[in-house]
C-alpha cells in the first residue's frame, strides 16, 4: 500500500515534469470583439515587407489558406484577390493595406480584412550552417466596422545543421527531384507554414474557430442575409 | 493496483490539455497550396494547361476520398481556364464555388463581371 502511495506520488511528479514543456502560456486575449462580430470570411491581403527579401511576401502569402480555411473560415483566393487588385490599379501590399476596408467589403464580400506584416524572412548562412528566421505580425479587422478584433505575431527560427546533418543535402536532393514546383526548396518557406500554426492557433492567442469548423448550429444566427443586404 | 493506474490516466489528462485536439481536415488539398505558391510567387512558372491537369486529377482523388474541395479552390481553376481561354468552364467553376461556399457571392460575381467584360474586348 505504502509502495502503490509512493508510485502514485511519482506519476505526479512526472506529469508535472511534462506539463512544464508548455507552461507560462500569456493571457489569452480579449475575444469580446471577435465573438461579437462572427466573421464567416477572411479576406487575407498580400503582407506588408519590412524585410528586404523580394520573395517573401508572396511566397508567405500562399502558406496562410490552408490553416485559416482549417479553422472554418471561407478564404478567398489569395491570388485572384492580389490579380483583382492589381488589375485595378492597385500593385503594392504596402497600398493595398491602405484601401478602406469598406471598399474591400463592397467588392468581396469579405466579413473580416486579414492585414500581415512579413517582419523577417529568409537564411542566413554561415559556413556550413544556416539560420532560418520568418517573422510575421498580423491584424484581423472587421470588415463592416473597421474595429480590430485580433492581433498577433509570431517568430520561428530554425538551425539547419542542428535539426539533421543531411538537411541540406536532402534539401539540393528535393530540389532537384521535384521540379515542378519549388516551394519545398525554400527553408523559409516551410518554417512559415509552422509559424502559421503558432500565429493562428496557439490556445488563449489565436484566432477563434470559424463557421465551418464549428458547425451550422453556431452558423444559424448569422444566415446568408448579411450578403444579399450588401448588394 | 489502481493507485498505479490512476496517476497514469491524470498524465494523459493534463497532457490533453495542451496537446492541440486531434485536427481532423476539413478539407482535401491535393496539390492547392503548391499550386498557390508557384502562382503568388511565379516561381517557375507552372503552365496553367498543367496546373489544370494538376488540379482535374486532385480534384477526382478529392471526391475519392469523401473529401470537400477547399475555400478558393475552384476560383483558381476557374482563372486558369479563364487564362487559357474557355470561358465556359470558368463559369461553371465560379458559380460552383458559390454555391459551395455563400460567402463567396459577392467576390464571386465580381470575377463573373469582369470575365463577361473581357470577353466583349478580346476578339
Amino acid at each position: 500500500m505504502t509502495r502503490a502511495t509512493f508510485v502514485s506520488g511519482g506519476g505526479v511528479l512526472l506529469s508535472l515534469a511534462f506539463l512544464s514543456g508548455c507552461v507560462s502560456p500569456p493571457p489569452p486575449k480579449d475575444y469580446t470583439a471577435f465573438k461579437a462580430s462572427a466573421p464567416r470570411s477572411i479576406l487575407v491581403l498580400p503582407p506588408k515587407n519590412e524585410t528586404v527579401s523580394v520573395e517573401g511576401p508572396y511566397s508567405y502569402l500562399s502558406t496562410v489558406s490552408r490553416p485559416l480555411s482549417e479553422l472554418g473560415y471561407y478564404v478567398f483566393p489569395v491570388n485572384e484577390v492580389d490579380e483583382l487588385l492589381k488589375a485595378n490599379g492597385v500593385t503594392d501590399p504596402a497600398e493595398m493595406h491602405q484601401i478602406p476596408v469598406a471598399k474591400l467589403r463592397e467588392v468581396t464580400g469579405a466579413d473580416a480584412v486579414l492585414y500581415p506584416t512579413l517582419k523577417e524572412y529568409g537564411s542566413k548562412y554561415v559556413l556550413l550552417d544556416s539560420v532560418t528566421s520568418v517573422s510575421v505580425s498580423a491584424v484581423l479587422v472587421d470588415a463592416r466596422s473597421g474595429e480590430t478584433l485580433w492581433s498577433n505575431q509570431a517568430r520561428l527560427q530554425m538551425n539547419a545543421n542542428g535539426n539533421n546533418q543531411g538537411g541540406l543535402l536532402a534539401q539540393m536532393v528535393g530540389a532537384i527531384v521535384s521540379q515542378i514546383i519549388n516551394s519545398k526548396s525554400d527553408p523559409a518557406h516551410r518554417i512559415s507554414q509552422q509559424l502559421d500554426t503558432i500565429l493562428f492557433e496557439t490556445q488563449g492567442q489565436g484566432l477563434l474557430p470559424g463557421p465551418y469548423l464549428v458547425g451550422p448550429v453556431a452558423v444559424a444566427p448569422k444566415p446568408a442575409g448579411t450578403h444579399s443586404n450588401q448588394l | 493496483m489502481s493507485a498505479r493506474v490512476v496517476p497514469a490516466a491524470v498524465m494523459v489528462l493534463l497532457l490533453g490539455g495542451c496537446a492541440a485536439q486531434a485536427p481532423k481536415a476539413l478539407y482535401g488539398w491535393g496539390s492547392y497550396e503548391d499550386l498557390i505558391y508557384a502562382s503568388t510567387t511565379k516561381a517557375d512558372g507552372v503552365a496553367p494547361e498543367r496546373q489544370i491537369e494538376i488540379m482535374t486529377k486532385d480534384r477526382a482523388t478529392i471526391a475519392a476520398a469523401g473529401q470537400r474541395l477547399p475555400p478558393g479552390w475552384r476560383v483558381h481553376l476557374a482563372q486558369l481556364y479563364a487564362q487559357t481561354g474557355h470561358l465556359d468552364q470558368a463559369r461553371t467553376e465560379i458559380e460552383a464555388e458559390k454555391t459551395a461556399f455563400p460567402e463567396s457571392g459577392v467576390f464571386c460575381d465580381t470575377l463573373l463581371n469582369s470575365l463577361n467584360h473581357s470577353q466583349k474586348v478580346t476578339p
